[in-house]
This record gives C-alpha cells, structure tokens and sequence, in this order.
C-alpha cells in the first residue's frame, strides 16, 4: 500500500513537472495600458460595416512607400469604407517617431489630422535627416492653420501621450510587429504590398465579404515618383511649394 | 534433493523479503529517475550558457553601421556578391530585434550592418566563416531572451576565402584623410564601439546603456521636441555633408584588414581608405 502511494505521488510529481514546462511556454499577452480610447481619426463613408486600420510611423520608409497609395486608395473607395489611422512609433528605431506621431494628434484636435498626415509623410525625407525636426513640424501646423499656442499645449501634454500610447498597447495586442501595419474590421491582415492594386484588391475583397459591391471611384493615379526619394526634394520650414518649385526652376 | 530443498528456500526468502527492503529500492529507482529528469536538461541548460556570450544570450536592439575590407593576399572579398548578402522584409519596418545580428545588403559591398549590440570584430568574421573565438562550430550561440525558448543563432555561412598558411593578419581603422593600425586581438575582443571609438546614435542605443529609465519607456515623456535636450538646436546645416551622411547612416568606422605574410605598405593602405563605398542619403531600412 505505502510503495502504491509513494508510485502515485512520484507520478504526480513528473505530470506536474511537464505541465510546468508547457504552461511556461504560453505566450501571456501584455496587460493593456491606461483604460483610454485610442486615437480617432477616420476618412470615407462613417457608419461603413468596412473599416480599413493602417498604424503607421511617420518615420518608416516602409509607410512612405505605401502612403502615396494608400492616399489614392481612400479617394477611390471613401463612399463605401471607411478608412482609420492609428499610430505605431517605432521608437526604439526612430528618433522622431513619437514627435511625429504627437504632432499629428495635436493636429488631430483641431480637426486638421489628415492634413498634417500627408505634411509628416510628404516631408519625411527632409525631416528626418535633420538633428531636430521641431521647425518642419511648427511650419507644418502654421500652414495648415493651426492655432499654434494650442497646438503646442496639446502636443506637450499628456493627453496626447495616453492616446499615442494606447495605440501603440492596441498594436501589439493584435500581433502587429511592425509599420505599417493594416487591420480590417479590428483584425490584423498581411500587408498587402505598396501598390494601388493590392491595396485596392485588400479593399473589394473586405467589401464583398461584407456583402458590398465594390464601386471605386475613378482617381489620378498615385505614382511614387511624385514622392522625394531624399532630402533634396522636401521644402525647408516656412518655404511654399511655389517658392521651393521656382528656386528648383533657377537651379536648373 | 538438495537442489529442490535450496529452491524452496530461496522462495521462502524471496517471499519473506522485506517490504521495506523494496520499497528501499524502488526509492532509489524513483530518485535516479528525479535526478535525471532535472539533471538533463540542466546540463543541456548549462552547456547552451556557456557556449553564448552574453550579448548573444539576451540580445538588444541596435543598428549601426561600418565599412569593412578584407584583402587576402592583394585581394579584396566582395562584400555585395550574392553569397555574402541577405534579403529583408522591405514593405515593413520592424519594430522587434532583427533575427541575424549582422548583415550586408542592398548589394553593397563594404556596409557591414549590426542589429544587436555588443558585436565584435571577431563575431562578424566567424559569422561569415572565419572562427577566431572559439565556442560553437556554425553558430554565435543561442538566444536566451526566452528561457523556455532557446534560438541557435546560426552564422551567415562560409563565405570568407580560406587563410592561406604563413600570413598575419594586419588590422587598419580610419578613413581618406588618415589611419591607424590596430590590434587584431582589440578587433576580434572588442565592442565594435569602443573598437571605433565611437557611439552609435540609434535610439535604443541609451535604453540599452540605460541611459533612460524604465519609467521613460514604460510612460514616455511629453517632450517638447523628440527627446531630452541635447543642446543641439542647430540645423544641418552646420555639418558638412559628409558628417551629415555618416550622422544619417549611423556609420561608426571603417575597417582594412589585410590578410598576408608581409605588412602592407603605406601606399597600399592609403589606397584601400580611398575606396571607401560612399554614402548615401537615403537612410537603411534593414
């Protein structure tokens, strides 16, 4: 009887040993940041039962590449989905990431997101060389009419933070490893690649399986080639389009 | 008879054995068992810690970048050739730590990238084949970030040239407008940082030296601009555009390395920091 006991005990023993090792394997998932909502900025067709997500890091050469795209993607298809912006600063990466993703949500708070969205990402090859981008991002928000004392208190604050934060605590709850990252209806899907195509493909796909015939409406293409490949083709701060296409013209 | 009469005694006293006296033995039996249990994969624990060096076993993110030559007997190895370059994922910047801690890409010769910190001259030779630091055969070591998930961090392949017999290795840091000549010992022992002098200027970089605190990446402050103030206001237009290019490239050095009987003369490495692959603006996704 004592040995039968003993046999039972050791048996347990081992279970609980292997059980041990496996459960030590699990991935635990992080707990969630602050209660606060995340960002909120959306574009196209509100109540759409189709919602494409792109987190994004101003400062990824990989967002770059798809942002001319994805820009032409939204006008094509704005009637039908509705498309979101949600950050995802690489931090560790980049050193103005969170800079520029507080700048758009300040931005964001009087109404002007996707206005400095397309500044950040259009004169992303200027700023991001520069020792300290400060002064691309305040002439950013003066030209497209920010209340600048505003502006800045909410890009200090702490507010902002939380939201940019929170994004980035949603990101990596849904597997995102990376930037961009595309989520539709609050799920992670592959990256489609940087073309009109693939992310319009991305797009009807979501809106059959939602039971919508997709309907784009007929845009300029995108082209990359309209987007500086370096430094040289950003304006400086405080400079006009028309001022940096006529000093391009005397150069030449 | 007395055959019969031993047996029936030996099953007397094999029935009469005892209890205490086997369960004595299965214990035994119970406690190797035990010990075994443990002491593999202790061992195996032991043997994976101590074949990885420790910037090996809990890697961190870094990404900077050097140019390296290496010349056997007169000729240089072509770093952009194929068996020597690795792809990477384009449609994506990667928020984690690079598997690989060293790469060359974009068909670039010379633009030796590091991903982990704490990489020495000596990792990035035995990587491509050149194994001047002992420890395992194909392999840094292995990632221990995840105790219950150890990852062999296999090198790139042999690529490098056999060395042929009778020759020194001599080791040059510097650029176009002078150098200097090191120790091979310094090259193959040393961070590459100190081995350059020189501080890699990627983010993570003062996270990883703790230079920011736990608190600072677990609730990031509200800067004013990017980060804390390094006094740095100025545009970049102060820099010339050569320090512009290596600020942006994060480039920490270059590296000649002669492989070869006799020294190499002056001319000959003058030469070699005259053909340094130049740089450009457009900064490295991988």
């Amino acid at each position: 009887m004592d040995s039968k006991k003993f046999w039972i005990v050791l048996a347990v023993i081992v279970v609980g040993f292997f059980g041990f090792a496996m459960f030590s394997k699990s991935d635990k998932s992080d707990s969630s940041s602050a209660a606060s909502k995340g960002s909120s900025n959306y574009y196209g067709k509100e109540d759409s039962p189709v919602t494409i997500t792109e987190f994004v890091d101003f400062q990824c050469e990989a967002c770059y590449a798809y942002y001319p795209y994805v820009k032409q993607v939204k006008e094509q298809y704005k009637d039908q989905v509705r498309f979101q912006v949600r950050y995802f600063p690489i931090t560790s990466g980049h050193q103005f990431a969170m800079q520029a993703a507080r700048t758009a949500e300040a931005a964001a708070r009087q109404g002007k997101f996707w206005e400095m969205h397309d500044k950040l990402f259009e004169g992303q090859k200027t700023w991001e060389q520069t020792k300290d981008p400060t002064s691309y991002f305040d002439s950013y928000a003066k030209e497209i009419g920010l209340d600048m004392t505003k502006y800045k208190a909410d890009f200090a604050s702490s507010e902002v933070n939380t939201v940019v934060n929170k994004d980035l605590a949603d990101v990596k709850t849904l597997g995102g490893s990376g930037t961009p990252t595309f989520a539709i209806n609050g799920k992670k899907v592959e990256n489609p690649g940087a073309t009109a195509e693939a992310l319009s493909k991305m797009i009807e796909d979501a809106l059959k399986e939602a039971g919508i015939t997709p309907k784009p409406s007929s845009v300029q293409p995108a082209s990359s080639q309209t987007m500086p490949t370096s430094g040289s083709g950003g304006l400086n701060p405080g400079e006009t389009q028309a001022e940096h296409d006529r000093e391009t013209q005397q150069g030449q | 008879m007395t055959e019969k009469s031993d047996e029936v005694a030996i099953e007397a006293v094999t029935k009469n054995k005892k209890p205490k006296q086997r369960f004595s033995k299965r214990v035994k039996i119970a406690i190797i068992v035990l010990i075994a249990l443990f002491l593999v994969p202790l061992s195996y624990a032991g043997y994976v810690y101590a074949v990885s060096p420790a910037v090996v076993r809990n890697p961190k993110l870094e990404h900077y970048h050097f140019r390296t030559q290496i010349l056997v007997n007169g000729k240089a190895e072509d770093f952009s050739s194929q068996g020597y370059q690795k792809g990477y994922v384009k449609d994506q910047c990667n928020a984690n730590l690079p598997e690989q801690p060293i790469h060359f890409h974009d068909n670039k010769d010379q633009f030796t990238h590091i991903h982990w910190e704490g990489m020495t001259g000596g990792m990035v030779m035995k990587y491509y084949g050149w194994n001047f630091i002992g420890g395992m055969d194909n392999a840094l070591g292995y990632k221990l970030d995840k105790l219950t998930d150890p990852q062999k961090v296999t090198t790139h392949g042999n690529y490098l040239p056999a060395i042929p017999e009778d020759t020194s290795f001599f080791v040059y840091s510097g650029d176009e407008n002078g150098y200097k000549e090191r120790s091979f010992d310094d090259w193959k022992n040393q961070d590459l940082e100190t081995f350059f002098n020189t501080t890699s200027n990627f983010p993570a970089h003062d996270i990883n030296k703790g230079k920011t605190s736990l608190l600072d990446k677990v609730f990031p402050k509200a800067y004013a601009h990017g980060g804390e103030d390094d006094g740095n206001d100025g545009e970049a237009g102060e820099e010339t555009q050569e320090e512009k290019l290596t600020r942006i490239n994060n480039l920490i050095g270059n590296v000649v390395i002669f492989v070869q009987k006799d020294k190499p003369t002056d001319q000959q490495i003058k030469d070699r920091f005259n053909d340094l692959e130049p740089l450009t603006d457009s900064t490295c996704g991988g």
